[in-house]
C-alpha cells in the first residue's frame, strides 16, 4: 500500500488527490495545509469581502468529499523539517509524516515590495481566507482605502471595498491599466468606467512610504503627494513558497524545477501549481495548477502522462466588465486597425496584410472566439474588414 | 451530455460529476442548471461557459 503525501490544499494538491484516488483505491492519501479551511476558491475572496457570499460559499470541497474519497486532510499543520533520505516530513506540532511519494503544492504568497511603513496596522495583502477575514474585521473604522498595485486582483479587491462603501484610490506605477490586455485607448476607457463607479487613479506613480503612527493614515507618493487612507492593500504579485523545497534540497530557480512529468530532480518528489517552475517560469494561474495537479496525481501512482503546458485564457472579467484580448494589441496605434468606442465599450481589431493579427474587446466579447480562430488560421478577411465591428455583425461570416 | 468550460477560469462542468457542493445532483445537464448557478471556482455566470470541444 502506497503512502501519498501532499503538501498544500489548493487546486493543484486537491486535484492531484482526486486523481490518485481514481487510480489507486487502497493507497493512503494525506493532504497537509497550514490553513484552517478545506479547499476553497481564492478567486472569489473579493466577493466574500464585499459581503456577497458567505465564508461557507468559498468552500469548493466540503468535509464529506474528503470522507468519501478517504482523503485525510490535516488542517493547521505547518511543515518545518524534512528528511529526504528517510522520506519523512516533520510538522510544527511534532507530528511526523512519512511518504512513499510526495507532492509539493504549497502555492505562493503575496510579494511585499520594499516600502517603508508596511508594519503599520491597516496594511494588508490579500492571498488567503485569513487575509480576507482580517481585512473585513478592520474595515469598520476605514473610510478611505489606498490600493498599491493596479493588476487584476488589486482592482477586484478595490471593487469589493468600494461595494461596502469605501473610497478607493489605486496607485499603479505603469502609465495605464492592465497593460498586457489593453492598449492606450482601451485602458483609458476602462479607467473611465471605473471612475464613474467611484474609483480614483494615480497612474505612473510610485509609493514612497505608508505613513501613520501605530495605524495607517495615508500613503506618501514619490512626487510628494499624500493620499489619505486608513487602510492600504498591497497587490504586487506573488512568489512561490519555497521553504519545503529548500529543506529537501530540491533544484530550484524561480520555482521548484519540474520536468514534463511534474517530477522534481529528486526521486518520488513531485511539484505542481504556483510553486512549480515548468520551462522557465511558474504560471501562477488557476487552470495551470489544475492541469498540473491532474498530471502529477496520475504520475504519482506510477503511470506516466505528460504535461504539455497550459494555454493562457484570453478572457477576463474585471470589476464586472467583460474583457478579452489576443495577439498583437498595437499599443501605440501604429498599425492598421478598426476601432469602435462607445459608452462602456471599446473594440479594436488589428490587421496586417488583410489578416487579423490581434484584437481587444472591452464591454462586449461577442464573437471573440471566431476572431481568434481567424487569427490562428491566418484567414484573408479583406471582404469583411469594414463590417466586422458593425452592430449585429454575424461573426460566422469571418 | 456535453461538458462546459468556464471561459474565465477554466473550470469544467461535467454532468457526470454535477456540483454536489452547491446542490447540483450528478447527471444534471448544463442547460438544466438553475439560472443563478455560478462557477464554483470564480463566480462567473452560466453565460460565461462554452461547450468543451
Amino acid at each position: 500500500m502506497t503512502d501519498y503525501l501532499i503538501v498544500g490544499n489548493g487546486v493543484a494538491g486537491t486535484t492531484a488527490a482526486e486523481h490518485i484516488r481514481k487510480l489507486d483505491d487502497n493507497g493512503n492519501i494525506i493532504i497537509i495545509t497550514d490553513e484552517d479551511f478545506p479547499f476553497y476558491s481564492r478567486i472569489r475572496l473579493p466577493e466574500y469581502i464585499a459581503n456577497e457570499i458567505s465564508e461557507e460559499r468559498l468552500v469548493i470541497k466540503k468535509e464529506n468529499w474528503y470522507t468519501n474519497l478517504r482523503i485525510d486532510l490535516k488542517l493547521n499543520t505547518r511543515i518545518i523539517g524534512a528528511d529526504a533520505k528517510d522520506k519523512v516530513l516533520i510538522a510544527d506540532n511534532d507530528q511526523k509524516f512519512s511518504y512513499d511519494v510526495l507532492l509539493i503544492a504549497a502555492g505562493s504568497h503575496s510579494f511585499l515590495p520594499p516600502i517603508k511603513g508596511l508594519e503599520r496596522k491597516g496594511a494588508f495583502t490579500l492571498r488567503n481566507v485569513k487575509d480576507a477575514r482580517d481585512i473585513l474585521a478592520y474595515t469598520q473604522n476605514v473610510q478611505e482605502v489606498v490600493l498599491i498595485g493596479g493588476g487584476l486582483l488589486g482592482l477586484e479587491s478595490g471593487n469589493a471595498l468600494r461595494k461596502i462603501g469605501k473610497t478607493v484610490t489605486v496607485v499603479e506605477f505603469f502609465p495605464r491599466l492592465l497593460p498586457r490586455q489593453l492598449d492606450v485607448d482601451g485602458a483609458k476607457e476602462l479607467q473611465n468606467i471605473m471612475e464613474k463607479m467611484g474609483f480614483s487613479f494615480r497612474l505612473d506613480a510610485r509609493t514612497q512610504e505608508i505613513i501613520g503612527n501605530t495605524h495607517v493614515e495615508g500613503v506618501l507618493l514619490e512626487d510628494g503627494d499624500l493620499l489619505p487612507g486608513q487602510m492600504v492593500i498591497i497587490s504586487a504579485g506573488v512568489r512561490p513558497n519555497m521553504e519545503l523545497a529548500e529543506l529537501l534540497g530540491l533544484d530550484v530557480d524561480k520555482g521548484i524545477k519540474v520536468d514534463n512529468n511534474l517530477k522534481t530532480n529528486q526521486l518520488d518528489i513531485f511539484a505542481a501549481g504556483d510553486v512549480a517552475e515548468f520551462k522557465g517560469a511558474p504560471y501562477g494561474i488557476w487552470p495551470a495548477a489544475a492541469e498540473q495537479g491532474e498530471v502529477a496525481g496520475v504520475n504519482m501512482t506510477g503511470r506516466s502522462t505528460l504535461y504539455a503546458g497550459t494555454t493562457m485564457s484570453n478572457k477576463l472579467k474585471v470589476v464586472g466588465v467583460d474583457l478579452a484580448s489576443a495577439g498583437n494589441i498595437d499599443v501605440d496605434h501604429q498599425m492598421e486597425s478598426r476601432v469602435v468606442k462607445e459608452e462602456k465599450l471599446y473594440k479594436k481589431i488589428i490587421f496586417e496584410e488583410n489578416k487579423i493579427v490581434g484584437c481587444i474587446m472591452l464591454g462586449d466579447t461577442t464573437g471573440f472566439n471566431k476572431v481568434v480562430k481567424a487569427m490562428s488560421e491566418q484567414k484573408d478577411v479583406s471582404p469583411i474588414k469594414d463590417d466586422i465591428l458593425a452592430k449585429g455583425f454575424d461573426f460566422n461570416l469571418i | 451530455m456535453d461538458k462546459y468550460v468556464c471561459s474565465i477560469c477554466g473550470y469544467v462542468y461535467d454532468p457526470e460529476e454535477g456540483d454536489p457542493e452547491n446542490g447540483i445532483e450528478i447527471g444534471t445537464a448544463f442547460v438544466d442548471l438553475p439560472d443563478d448557478w455560478v462557477c464554483p471556482v470564480c463566480g462567473a455566470s452560466k453565460e460565461d461557459f462554452e461547450i468543451e470541444e
